[in-house]
């Protein structure tokens, strides 16, 4: 593993998806200012902030690449086929989503809400320009900052849909899709729940590995 | 689609498979970010620097990993190529470039305290025989220097030095032996 600068590493793999393979689970994130969590050293462009115009100029790239959702998306991730909430009814989970709203991206209006042993969280499907797209959010341990990601519905279906922050980290797996863990050169499953959701918190350099069918993508985890 | 063992990779199959597999850019830098840091820190003394140069030449592999030719040399003398055009390219202009970075969308990176010691400290049971190599002479030391300092293969070196290879070769091997026969025993331990 990278034992000097994790950051450029990170930077890098995520740099190599987006320079050879186009595309990328696009995320935004909300922070109160109340959270006592440390910044972040290194991020992403998109993943940097949780601006609108951010997660506009995410939205535009996501469109660029996308070839457009289909009506699958609850067959692919089963979380889609609970009862949507009112948004509202979630407060921290609305403060996340709502900093993430942006021009051109509707407003959440509801969301399927699900729940992990660190984490609250909720999936919401938007169309943006006749393009289907998905988004997760989570908040963290302390309630105190959240964080969304949205995909393409196509893209999400083909790699699912990461979330990070620092050690933390929710997806959004589809059907049939796996989730691995890789530690100190030790690698373990993690549980799938019902929802399509797994989740955890890593206290050392770790590198997540989500399949679905043929694909394979990672995402490196800093604590 | 076929899982590949990146750590058994070679260097060469790691850019050949980063197109289809990010993570493969992710062992090669593995690989080699321990020398291509300590390449810049050796010489720009900033680990701030070192942090800096460190990115654009990894950006600037990872653009150009498909059209690596094993034909032609080493991953890593084709790294190091990269590293010392950039560094060069520095001096002259006073600043380091960022456009491998800006075109790859990797943005400004925080270099983190922690990052800037592990730098810092990356040479430094190294420093005491740098300061040995003005005692050699001085095909000794333009070879050693090559070699070891500048990350340079021994055909590039050869080429340089309008020598053949196994002379280089032997040049390094007795300007290390001398280096280490001239060594303080307290580098040892």
């Amino acid at each position: 593993m990278s034992d000097i600068y994790p950051q450029l590493r990170g930077a890098l793999v995520e740099a190599a998806h987006r320079h050879y393979q186009g595309t990328e689970p696009i995320t935004a994130r909300a922070r109160s200012r109340s959270s006592s969590r440390p910044k972040l050293h290194s991020l992403p462009p998109l993943v940097r902030g949780g601006s609108a115009a951010g997660l506009a100029a995410a939205v535009a790239a996501a469109l660029l690449f996308s070839a457009g959702g289909g009506p699958t998306a609850a067959q692919a991730f089963p979380i889609l086929t609970s009862p949507a909430t009112e948004i509202s009814s979630h407060p921290a989970l609305a403060n996340a989503f709502h900093a993430a709203s942006a021009d051109g991206v509707p407003a959440f209006q509801s969301i399927h809400a699900f729940s992990t042993p660190n984490y609250t969280g909720g999936v919401s499907q938007v169309t943006v320009g006749g393009v289907s797209m998905i988004c997760v959010g989570f908040t963290n341990r302390d309630g105190g900052s959240g964080r969304v990601g949205c995909s393409t519905t196509a893209t999400a279906e083909q790699r699912g849909i990461v979330l990070t922050d620092d050690g933390e980290f929710v997806v959004l797996v589809p059907a049939g899709g796996s989730v691995d863990l890789t530690t100190g050169g030790v690698t373990t499953a993690v549980p799938v729940d019902s929802d399509g959701v797994a989740s955890g918190v890593v206290d050392q350099n770790a590198t997540l590995t989500i399949h679905v069918g043929n694909s394979v993508t990672t995402q490196q985890l800093a604590p | 689609m076929a899982r590949v063992n990146l750590s058994k990779a070679t260097d060469a199959a790691l850019l050949r498979l980063t197109p289809e597999n990010a993570e493969a850019f992710g062992v090669f830098y593995e690989r080699f970010e321990r020398d291509v840091l300590a390449f810049f820190w050796r010489r720009t003394r900033r680990a701030d620097l070192a942090a800096d140069l460190a990115g654009e030449v990894f950006a600037k592999a990872l653009e150009s990993a498909v059209h690596f030719d094993p034909e032609r040399g080493s991953a890593r003398a084709w790294l190091f190529g990269i590293a010392r055009h950039e560094l060069a390219d520095a001096w002259e202009r006073g600043s380091v470039e960022n456009r491998a970075r800006e075109r790859l969308g990797i943005g400004p990176l925080v270099v983190s305290d922690e990052t800037m010691e592990r730098i810092e400290q990356l040479d430094a049971a190294n420093s005491g025989v740098l300061d040995l190599l003005d005692e050699l002479p001085g095909d000794q030391r333009v070879a050693v220097n090559g070699r070891v300092v500048d990350e340079r293969d021994y055909r590039e070196l050869a080429r340089s030095l309008s020598c053949s290879q196994s002379v280089v070769r032997q040049r390094v091997r007795r300007g290390l032996s001398a280096l280490r026969e001239r060594l303080p025993t307290t580098l040892y331990r």
